[in-house]
């Protein structure tokens, strides 16, 4: 659990609606000082209303917001002046120069430091006397982020900053923000669709999912909970299990007779496949993510890590998942529905 | 963060608003010496039409600089990531515009009160009233402009439309424009009002304006800016199909309605009335004696309109209101104009001696088609057989050998004399101006005479009732009427005779009649005559002209009016006639002087009694250096 001394920016049953469609259901957040969180989801996940939410563009239906432990409905101009940040499209004023248009933003920012934002238009090699309209996509997003950090905000917000940009840019501008937030122990929000620019360099991350989150934690963690266990059945147990006969229990879990009920429902003993497999698993606390038996013969299963070593048998193996597999596992459609 | 702003908006603006302002400045000067060389009798009439016109193009500008450009480039998210609120974002763009404006109106007030300082006399109320109206009508006039900004591609359509309800509330109702909020500010006593506060205008003009502003922040703020971003983005092919049919919709609603709205009824107190079928003629008389000869015209107008609307089947036609009017020539009538009323009101002087009733039966069969196909026969391209057929159908009794006919014919042979070619059937106004009005009437007749002699009377009755229909209806089916039927589709479809033809043979026999009638042709005089513009002063100039005929009249008419800025059509009531005695005043000079750069319209004219009409040297259009 989080302490409130160490937590920069909080959201408590932060809920969005565009009509009837719930965009952002009841979210709770928790980002510590200094940490680099990722907020992953789908295109369509409700990421950027939460990130416009976070940032007063667009008051929320339900829930509240508390950054920098102020604590309101809404974000005031007062706190947004201690926030950088990097929105997914760039939409500068054309005939602005990069200088220009900093000492137009400065003018919005006690804090600004002009000295820091030249040294940041060196760093990230933007010609000063260039107009916006002129600089590539990539040159944007870096002058978007040298403007969100010339007045050295404590929390920097980036909403998908590397959509768009060539594959070395992405690295570069990933790196540039990693260094800044360790060395400026400065909390960074970002979200991503992309698992592998998450991957390396958040510390935490929260998967959104039709406006639900559903992770909050560590990658490691995470990474422990998820695992595919793949069947290769032999033609006996598959004839046997054409005709309903008995099979061993093929988890060969050991007995628990306080939470494995005997499974005799006949809907489910009728199941054709991994049936019982898939009821034992639920029965044993496992959660099924993903069902791919008819195709691939495995499962995605969610768990306790200390169970994993609990599976056996011949005709059973457990696999480690990578962070996508994981993502896709948590916001992919079933495939049966698919 | 207002600084900052209002530096953004000034920098990014500069240039546009710079040129937009000078080229307004412009024509404000251009307005003072309009004003100068008029006798509008105030200088703060200069004010008044730059409220009216360059301010009105100004606020355009300026707003859409300001809201559309910002909304279209998408540019506003920008602002909105920044620690400013949207309502603070809004409220700098729209003071930043209304300053700017207000600042370039104060320049032209104060350059008019300097102006006015000598000739007026100031006193505070007087300027303070007149500082209250301009600033009030500018103010409501700005956040108009301003809120329809955020209305972003339905903001054009949005003035059309009401611009459109506009003219209709004051065409089906009785709702007047101008004594209604800021329009009222700037009503005829603009300029003038030295005591009376318009305190009604003002606060309505205030009530609006603020209004205006409280719609601005809602349209800003609604769903956190997202429906003026939507509006901002540009129409899609659909909806801008979507727009022209609900535009032309409209328009040609509001004209139905205008044709179906009832219209109070005119009437002449005490007037003779003569009805005939559905025809219905009154004529006023005003003395008791002369009634008899009021019923005796009003009975042969009612007689012969009746039998027009067989010949030609019209459905309906107004009521025909005559005014014996004594200060009148015998031969010039007057149209009189019935605001929102259904009829035909005409002046004429029928109890001169000099008075021909057949005459002034041709004219007002002419003004009753034109008023009854609301302006449709009297197009250009079409108009000679409007002018043609009302001399046809006023003589259609006369024989070959009638005097009528016979001077009529003698018109059309001087006209062909005058030169005559199918671009002048094609440019018919350019042709009148150039042998009058009579003459070319004449020739038209002659036209309708020789098809009705080459291809029958009924084929000619066919071809003047398409071409005169008063059964299309006057609104945009009107356009679409014409363009289905040209001149010589209906010439082809109801003659079988191709126009080309036709005006082989129309021009044949007119060379024809021209050669038989050569003898009395040699009798009609030669006009010329030139004018010349005397310099008074560097802005004042007089008229002088010269006239020459052979063989010299006994009296002739110089004939002149002052032309507006756009050419049209001169009605004959704005003409001023001196008329001279050829003996001794063949050059002479007009008593009235003239603003340099004014254009005169004129010509000479002798009464030639062999042709029972005027003819003239030509109209001429000059300005005067």
């Amino acid at each position: 659990m989080n302490t409130t001394s160490d937590v920069l920016l909080r959201t408590e049953n932060l809920s969005l609606s565009y009509g009837r469609l719930r965009a952002v259901n009841r979210l709770d957040l928790a980002i510590r000082e200094g940490e680099i969180y990722g907020f992953l989801g789908r295109n369509g996940a409700g990421k950027t209303s939460t990130i416009r939410m976070l940032m007063g563009l667009i008051r929320p239906d339900g829930g509240r917001v508390e950054l920098l432990r102020h604590p309101g409905r809404r974000i005031g101009t007062k706190q947004k002046q201690r926030i950088g940040y990097v929105s997914q499209e760039q939409h500068f004023y054309p005939w602005m120069t990069c200088q220009a248009l900093g000492n137009f933003v400065s003018g919005f920012y006690p804090t600004w430091d002009q000295s820091e934002f030249n040294r940041l238009l060196r760093v990230l090699d933007l010609p000063p006397r260039r107009k916006a309209g002129h600089l590539s996509g990539g040159m944007q997003v870096k002058l978007a982020l040298a403007l969100a950090l010339a007045y050295r905000p404590p929390i920097l917000i980036l909403d998908e900053p590397t959509a768009g940009l060539d594959p070395l840019a992405r690295r570069e501008f990933l790196d540039i923000i990693d260094r800044q937030a360790r060395s400026q122990n400065r909390t960074t929000f970002f979200s991503s669709h992309l698992i592998d620019e998450v991957e390396r360099i958040a510390d935490r991350v929260g998967i959104l999912h039709k406006g639900e989150l559903c992770y909050d934690g560590d990658i490691s963690t995470l990474q422990a909970s998820i695992r595919r266990v793949c069947y290769s059945a032999s033609p006996e147990e598959s004839a046997a299990e054409a005709t309903h006969e008995p099979v061993n229990d093929p988890l060969d879990l050991e007995p628990d007779d306080s939470t494995h009920e005997p499974v005799n429902d006949p809907q489910t003993d009728d199941r054709p496949g991994p049936a019982r497999f898939i009821a034992d698993a639920q029965a044993r606390g496992f959660t099924v993510l993903r069902d791919d038996f008819a195709e691939e013969s495995s499962l995605i299963l969610r768990g306790d890590p200390a169970d994993w070593d609990r599976l056996s048998g011949d005709d059973w193996s457990v696999h480690q998942l990578s962070l996508e597999d994981i993502f896709i596992s948590l916001t992919g459609e079933e495939r049966s529905q698919i | 963060m207002t600084r900052a702003l209002v530096i953004k908006e000034l920098r990014q603006h500069w240039l546009a608003f710079l040129l937009s302002m000078g080229l307004c400045g412009l024509g404000t000067l251009l307005l003072v010496l309009v004003v100068a060389s008029g006798d509008a009798g105030s200088w703060f009439e200069v004010l008044k039409q730059y409220l009216q016109t360059f301010y009105v193009i100004l606020a355009l500008v300026v707003c859409n600089r300001l809201v559309v450009r910002e909304y279209q480039s998408k540019t506003q998210l920008f602002l909105e990531v920044l620690p400013v609120s949207r309502v603070r974002m809004v409220v700098v763009k729209y003071m930043f515009g209304l300053l700017l404006l207000l600042t370039m109106l104060t320049f032209v007030f104060a350059g008019l009160v300097l102006l006015s300082i000598r000739s007026e006399q100031m006193t505070t109320r007087f300027l303070l009233i007149l500082a209250a109206s301009a600033y009030a009508y500018a103010w409501c006039v700005y956040s108009f402009f301003f809120l329809m900004g955020f209305f972003g591609r339905y903001r054009i359509p949005i003035y059309l439309l009401s611009l459109m309800g506009a003219v209709c509330v004051s065409t089906l109702t009785n709702f007047e424009w101008s004594r209604f909020g800021p329009f009222a500010l700037l009503n005829d006593r603009f300029g003038f009002e030295r005591v009376i506060w318009p305190t009604e205008a003002l606060q309505a003009s205030a009530g609006i304006a603020v209004t205006f502003v409280c719609l601005t922040l809602v349209m800003s703020l609604l769903r956190e800016g997202g429906i003026a971003a939507l509006l901002a983005e540009r129409m899609s092919h659909r909806e801008k199909v979507f727009v022209t049919v609900l535009l032309i919709g409209v328009s040609s609603g509001v004209t139905a309605l205008d044709e179906r709205v009832a219209k109070q009824p005119f009437d002449l107190p005490g007037s003779v009335v003569a009805r005939v079928d559905d025809v219905t003629v009154k004529v006023s008389v005003g003395t008791a004696s002369h009634k008899e000869r009021a019923r005796r015209l009003a009975r042969a107008l009612a007689t012969d309109i009746a039998a027009l609307q067989k010949y030609l089947q019209i459905p309906e036609l107004p009521t025909v209101f005559v005014v014996q009017r004594g200060d009148l020539d015998a031969n010039r009538y007057e149209r009189g104009v019935l605001d929102g009323a259904e009829g035909l009101l005409v002046r004429a002087n029928f109890l001169s001696e000099a008075w021909q009733r057949r005459r002034f039966q041709a004219w007002l069969v002419r003004e009753l088609l034109i008023l009854s196909s609301g302006e449709r026969v009297s197009h250009e391209s079409n108009r000679w057989v409007l002018d043609g057929f009302a001399l046809y159908w006023t003589c259609r009794d006369a024989n070959s050998q009638s005097l009528d006919f016979q001077t009529l014919e003698l018109r059309a042979a001087y006209g062909s004399q005058r030169g005559f070619s199918a671009e002048d059937a094609a440019t018919w106004l350019t042709y009148c101006d150039r042998v009058g009005a009579d003459i070319a009437s004449a020739v038209a007749w002659y036209g309708l005479i020789s098809l009705q002699r080459v291809q029958g009377e009924p084929a000619c009755r066919a071809f003047v009732q398409s071409m005169l229909d008063c059964g299309v209806p006057s609104d945009i089916r009107a356009v679409w009427h014409e363009w289905q039927n040209p001149l010589s589709t209906v010439m082809l479809r109801e003659t079988k005779l191709s126009y080309d033809d036709f005006f082989r043979m129309w021009s044949g026999r007119l060379a024809a009649v021209e050669r038989q009638r050569a003898r009395d042709l040699a009798g009609v005089p030669q006009l010329t005559g030139t004018v010349d513009f005397d310099r008074i002063s560097v802005l004042t100039r007089t008229v002088r002209f010269a006239f020459k005929c052979d063989p010299p009249p006994r009296r002739f008419t110089f004939l002149h009016a002052e032309l507006g800025p756009i050419d049209d059509e001169v009605p004959v009531s704005d003409l001023r006639r001196e008329e001279l005695n050829y003996g001794n005043e063949r050059t002479g000079d007009l008593p009235q002087t003239y603003a340099r750069g004014t254009r005169l319209y004129w010509t000479f004219a002798v009464w030639v009694e062999q042709l029972e009409c005027e003819i003239i040297s030509g109209w001429k259009r000059q300005e005067m250096r």
